[in-house]
C-alpha cells in the first residue's frame, strides 16, 4: 500500500475572483506565519507550487485551507514519491520559506474569514464575460411541490395557528419555507432554508413592536407621527440591510450559505434620497390629514411637497435600479458575490416607454370597444330610461339583461387589463433583478412572461373565490412552480469550488422584511 | 435488523462541491460513508455512530438532511429509507424541539382524518369567530379602553363626515338650543369619563339620520329634525343614540372588523390582489348582522330609559314609521333644487330602498312591535 501511493503537489493559480488582493494576502501570511511582502512577492507569481510530495489526504486539506482564504489552486498527481516534477524542483523555495507552519499542522475545520465577503468589482465578471465560458452547464431550476401534498401541510398550518392564536406562526412559517426551498432543486440538489421557529419568533415580535408604534404614533399627535415618519425614512436602510442579511444568511444550497455583505454606511448612500422624497409625501399627508394644518400649509412648504414629488417621478427607475443593485451586488453565494447586469436605461425604458405604451393600447381596446359596442350599449340605455319613465315593466327585463351584460364586459375588459398590467411589471422587475446576474463565471438566466402570468393570476383567482379560499395552496404551487420554471443557472465548473462562510444569525431582519414587504423571490 | 443503505450527495460544507456517495448504517449503529462510484483523492470513508447525526424530520417528499457533527451533510431523497432509520434508531432526547414537532406535526399531515378535522375545524373557528368571537372581543376591549383613547380614535372621524358628507345645520340658533336643552335632561347620571355633546349638520346625501361616534359626540341631521312631529320624537332617537355610545358601538365595529380582517390575512398569507379582496366578503356581510343586533341593543337601552324621562315607547315607533316611509318615497321629502335630472334620482332612491329592504328592513318592522308591544304593556 505504502509503496505504490500517489502523491500530490498544490499549485497556486491566481487569487479567486472577485477577493480582495490585499486581504488574501494577508491571510495567507497569517496563516504561514510569515511578512505579509513575503506573502504578496509569493503569491504575485501565479502557477507557484505551494506543497510539494502530498498523500491524497493532506493534498485535500491544503486545498480546501487555501481555497478558504481565497486562493485559486489545484491539487496536482505529482507521480510516485520523490519523482522529479518536471516543471518545478520538489522542494521549491516556497516551501522553504512557509515551512514554519509545519509545526502546527493544520486542522481541518473550515476556515472563516474575518470578512464574510468584499465587494471588488474588479474581479467580478459581467454577464457577457461570464457566458463566453465555454462549457458552462445549463442547469434549469426544478419545482418538485405538488398541490394536495401542501395542501395537508397548509391546512394543518392555520389550524393549529388559530388555534395558538397565532403563536404557532412562527413554526408554520418555518414548515412553508423549508417545503418550498426543499422542491426547489438545481442540478438534483434542493435549498435548504436555516432558520429555527424561535429566531422567527423573535423576529416577529420586533417586527410588531416597530409597526405598532409606527401605528399607534398617528393617534397620539401629529408631532408623532411626523416623527415616526422620519424614524421610519432614517431606519429604513439598515432594515434593508438587515432584511436581505437574514433571508440569505437562512438560505443555502449544497451545505453552503447564501450571504450578504453588511454594508450599512452603503445602504444609507443608496437607498436615504429616495427614502427622504417618499419621507415628505408621507409627511404631507400626515399634515393634511390633521385639520390644524390641513389647507393651512405655507406656500414654501407645499412648493417643497411639489418638487419633491416631481424629483421622485423623474428619478423613480434610477433609484429602484440603484438599489437593486445594491441587494444583487452585496449577495453572494459562499464567497462568491453576484452582479446586477441590468442597467437604469432598462429601468427607464420599462417605466417612460413600455408602461405607458401598455396603458395606450389598454385606452385603444376600449375606445374600440366603445366603438362597436358603444352605440348599441347607448340605445340600451335610452330605451331604459324609457322603460323607467313610463314603467312598462315588460319591456324592461331584456333591455336590463343586456345593460347588465354589456356592463360586465366592459369591468370583465378593465379588470383583465389592470392584471395585464400588474403582471405585466412584475414579470419585467423580476427578470431585469435577475437575469444575467453573474455569480463568478456562472450565470442565471430569467425569463418570466407576463402573459402566462396573466393567465395563472386569472385561473388562481378564480379557483380561490370559488373554492372559499380552499384552493389557496394549489395556487401557490402553481406560482412557485412557473416562476422556478422560467429561471436557468449557467453554471461554471468553478461552482463546485465555492467556499462556505458560515454564519449564524438571528430573524429580526427578515422578519422586518416580511411586514414591510420587501420582497426577494429566490 | 438489516444493514440501511442510502445513497445521495455529500458535502463536506466547507465548498460546494458534491460528492455521491452511499451511507449504511449496520444494526449497531455504525454509519460508513464511502463514495459510491470510482475512489477520488478527495473522499475518505468517514465512520461514525448514528447519534453522533441530526437527522432532519420529514416533510412531504422534500430531500431528508443528515448533518454530521463536523457541519457535514448529507443529502437523500430515499425517504422511506430514512423513516426506517428513524424507526431503528429514534432521535435521541437531545434533538432540538422544533424538530420533534414537526415530526409529530407530520404525523398529522399524513393522516387523512386529521387532515379533515382540520378543514373542519377551521370552518367552525370562522364561523365560531365571525359570529360570537369578535364580537365578544370587540366587548371586552371596547369597556376596557379609557376615553381618552376613545377621544384619539375618534378626533379626525367628524371632520372626515364634514369634508365627505355634511353641510353646517341651517337650524336657527334658538331652535339648536331648545333641543340641546332636551338632550342635555336625557344624559345618564354616570358619564364614565366620556363627554357627550350634539351637533346639528345638514346632509341631503344622508337625509334624516343621527350618528353616535365613539368619542360620544351625537351627531343629528336637519332632515331629521325637520321630519319629527314633535321634540318627543327627537328625544327618543336621542335615547337610542345615547344606548350606542353607553355601549360603546362604533368603537366595537371597528375592533371586530379588524379582529375579522386580521383572522382572514392569517388564513390567507401573502395573496394579495382581487382574491383576498373577494375573500373580505364575508366580513363585510357581517357588518349588516353585528349593526342589527347594535340597534337591538341600543333600542333596549332607549326602552329602559323612556319611562323616567316621560316618554311614550309609542314616538319611537311614530318616528321609526316616518323614517321608513321616507326612505321608501325620499324624493317625496326632499328639497329641490337638485341638479340630477329627474328619473335619475328616482333611480337612486329605489336602489337605496333595495338595499334598505335587505340589510335592515325586516328588522326595521321587529322593532317597531318591540316598542308598540311596550306600550301596550305601560300602564295608561
Amino acid at each position: 500500500m505504502e509503496t505504490d501511493r500517489i502523491v500530490y503537489n498544490i499549485v497556486y493559480n491566481n487569487v479567486m475572483l472577485a477577493m480582495d488582493e490585499q486581504e488574501v494576502y494577508a491571510n495567507f501570511a497569517a496563516m504561514f506565519r510569515i511578512a505579509p511582502e513575503k506573502a504578496a512577492a509569493i503569491l504575485s507569481k501565479p502557477k507557484t507550487v505551494l506543497r510539494s510530495n502530498l498523500d491524497a489526504a493532506t493534498a485535500e486539506m491544503y486545498s480546501k485551507k487555501l481555497k478558504a482564504i481565497g486562493l485559486d489552486v489545484d491539487v496536482v498527481k505529482a507521480g510516485k514519491p520523490g519523482a522529479a516534477v518536471a516543471s518545478v524542483s520538489a522542494a521549491s523555495p516556497v516551501e522553504a520559506e512557509t515551512q514554519i507552519e509545519q509545526k502546527q499542522p493544520l486542522a481541518l475545520e473550515p476556515y472563516v474569514p474575518g470578512a464574510a465577503i468584499r465587494r471588488n468589482e474588479k474581479y467580478a465578471l459581467s454577464a457577457r464575460e461570464a457566458a463566453a465560458y465555454k462549457g458552462n452547464r445549463i442547469l434549469p431550476f426544478e419545482f418538485h411541490g405538488t398541490g394536495l401534498e401542501y395542501f395537508r401541510i397548509w391546512i394543518v398550518n392555520v389550524f393549529l395557528t388559530l388555534l395558538t392564536v397565532g403563536i404557532y406562526s412562527a413554526w408554520a412559517k418555518v414548515r412553508t419555507r423549508q417545503y418550498f426551498y426543499g422542491n426547489t432543486q438545481i442540478d438534483g440538489m434542493a435549498f435548504s432554508y436555516l432558520a429555527t421557529p424561535m429566531q422567527v419568533l423573535r423576529g416577529r415580535l420586533v417586527a410588531v413592536l416597530l409597526l405598532g408604534f409606527y401605528l399607534g404614533a398617528q393617534y397620539v399627535s401629529t408631532t408623532a407621527a411626523l416623527g415616526a415618519v422620519a424614524m421610519l425614512v432614517l431606519l429604513s436602510p439598515a432594515l434593508l440591510v438587515l432584511a436581505f442579511t437574514a433571508r440569505l444568511r437562512f438560505t443555502a444550497w449544497r451545505n453552503v450559505q447564501f450571504d450578504f455583505l453588511r454594508d450599512i454606511a452603503g445602504a444609507y448612500r443608496v437607498v436615504l434620497f429616495p427614502a427622504l422624497l417618499v419621507g415628505v409625501a408621507f409627511a404631507s399627508s400626515v399634515l393634511t390629514q390633521d385639520p390644524a394644518t390641513a389647507g393651512k400649509l405655507p406656500p414654501t412648504v407645499a412648493g417643497i411637497v411639489a418638487v419633491a414629488m416631481l424629483v421622485l417621478s423623474l428619478g423613480f427607475p434610477y433609484w429602484q435600479c440603484e438599489i437593486n443593485r445594491f441587494i444583487v451586488n452585496h449577495a453572494a453565494y459562499g464567497n462568491q458575490p453576484f452582479l446586477f447586469a441590468a442597467r437604469a436605461s432598462d429601468y427607464y425604458k420599462l417605466y417612460f416607454l413600455k408602461l405607458p405604451g401598455l396603458f395606450l393600447l389598454l385606452a385603444f381596446t376600449v375606445w374600440v370597444m366603445t366603438m362597436v359596442v358603444g352605440n348599441h350599449l347607448g340605445d340600451v340605455f335610452r330605451q331604459m330610461q324609457n322603460v323607467h319613465q313610463q314603467t312598462a315593466m315588460p319591456a324592461g327585463n331584456k333591455v336590463a339583461t343586456d345593460a347588465y351584460l354589456l356592463t360586465g364586459l366592459f369591468f370583465l375588459v378593465f379588470m383583465v387589463g389592470y392584471a395585464y398590467v400588474i403582471a405585466f411589471m412584475q414579470a419585467s422587475l423580476f427578470n431585469l433583478r435577475y437575469n444575467q446576474v453573474a455569480i463568478g463565471k456562472s450565470t442565471l438566466m430569467c425569463d418570466v412572461s407576463a402573459d402566462k402570468l396573466l393567465v395563472l393570476y386569472v385561473v388562481n383567482t378564480v379557483a380561490i373565490v370559488l373554492s372559499a379560499g380552499l384552493l389557496i395552496p394549489w395556487a401557490k404551487i402553481r406560482m412557485a412552480r412557473y416562476r422556478l420554471s422560467c429561471l436557468e443557472l449557467h453554471a461554471s465548473y468553478e461552482l463546485e469550488d465555492i467556499v462556505n462562510s458560515a454564519h449564524h444569525d438571528n430573524a429580526v431582519g427578515q422578519e422586518v422584511s416580511d411586514l414591510f414587504d420587501v420582497d426577494i423571490a429566490l | 435488523m438489516p444493514t440501511l443503505r442510502l445513497t445521495g450527495n455529500y458535502f463536506d460544507g466547507v465548498q460546494a462541491r458534491a460528492q455521491h456517495v452511499a451511507l449504511s448504517v449496520d444494526p449497531h449503529g455504525v454509519v460508513t460513508v464511502s463514495p459510491s462510484t470510482s475512489p477520488s483523492p478527495s473522499t475518505e470513508t468517514l465512520t461514525c455512530h448514528v447519534r453522533e447525526i441530526s437527522i432532519s424530520p420529514r416533510l412531504g417528499n422534500t430531500p431528508r438532511h443528515l448533518r454530521f457533527a463536523n457541519g457535514a451533510l448529507f443529502e437523500t431523497g430515499q425517504n422511506d429509507i430514512v423513516d426506517a432509520l428513524l424507526e431503528q434508531f429514534p432521535a435521541a432526547s437531545d434533538a432540538p424541539d422544533h424538530d420533534r414537532v414537526q415530526a409529530w406535526v407530520h404525523t398529522l399531515e399524513r393522516n387523512a382524518w386529521a387532515v379533515c378535522a382540520s378543514v373542519a375545524g377551521l370552518v367552525l373557528m370562522v364561523l365560531w369567530f365571525a359570529v360570537y368571537g369578535a364580537p365578544l372581543l370587540a366587548r371586552v376591549i371596547a369597556f376596557r379602553l379609557p376615553a381618552e383613547v376613545t377621544t384619539y380614535i375618534s378626533r379626525d372621524g367628524l371632520q372626515w363626515l364634514d369634508k365627505s358628507f355634511l353641510q353646517p345645520s341651517t337650524l336657527d340658533a334658538a331652535r339648536q338650543q331648545a333641543l340641546q336643552d332636551v338632550f342635555a335632561g336625557l344624559l345618564p347620571e354616570d358619564r364614565e369619563g366620556l363627554e357627550y355633546r350634539l351637533v346639528f349638520r345638514s346632509s341631503k346625501r344622508i337625509g334624516p339620520n343621527a350618528f353616535a361616534l365613539p368619542d360620544a359626540t351625537i351627531l343629528m341631521t336637519d332632515e331629521l329634525v325637520n321630519l319629527a312631529e314633535n321634540d318627543g320624537q327627537i328625544a327618543v332617537v336621542l335615547l337610542h343614540e345615547i344606548g350606542h355610545v353607553k355601549n360603546r358601538h362604533m368603537l366595537r365595529q371597528v375592533i371586530q372588523q379588524s379582529g375579522l380582517a386580521a383572522l382572514l390575512v392569517t388564513i390567507t398569507g401573502d395573496i394579495h390582489g382581487a382574491s383576498s379582496m373577494v375573500l373580505a366578503l364575508p366580513g363585510v356581510l357581517m357588518q349588516a348582522q353585528y349593526s342589527q343586533a347594535m340597534e337591538s341593543e341600543a333600542d333596549t337601552y332607549a326602552l329602559e330609559h323612556l319611562q323616567q324621562h316621560g316618554l311614550s315607547p309609542s314616538l319611537f315607533a311614530q318616528i321609526m314609521r316616518r323614517l321608513e316611509a321616507w326612505h321608501a318615497h325620499p324624493a317625496a321629502d326632499r328639497q329641490p333644487p337638485s341638479t340630477q335630472p329627474d328619473d335619475a334620482r328616482q333611480d337612486e332612491g329605489e336602489q337605496a330602498s333595495v338595499w334598505q329592504y335587505l340589510s335592515t328592513h325586516p328588522a326595521t318592522a321587529e322593532r317597531i312591535r318591540r316598542f308598540e308591544q311596550a306600550q301596550e304593556a305601560a300602564p295608561h
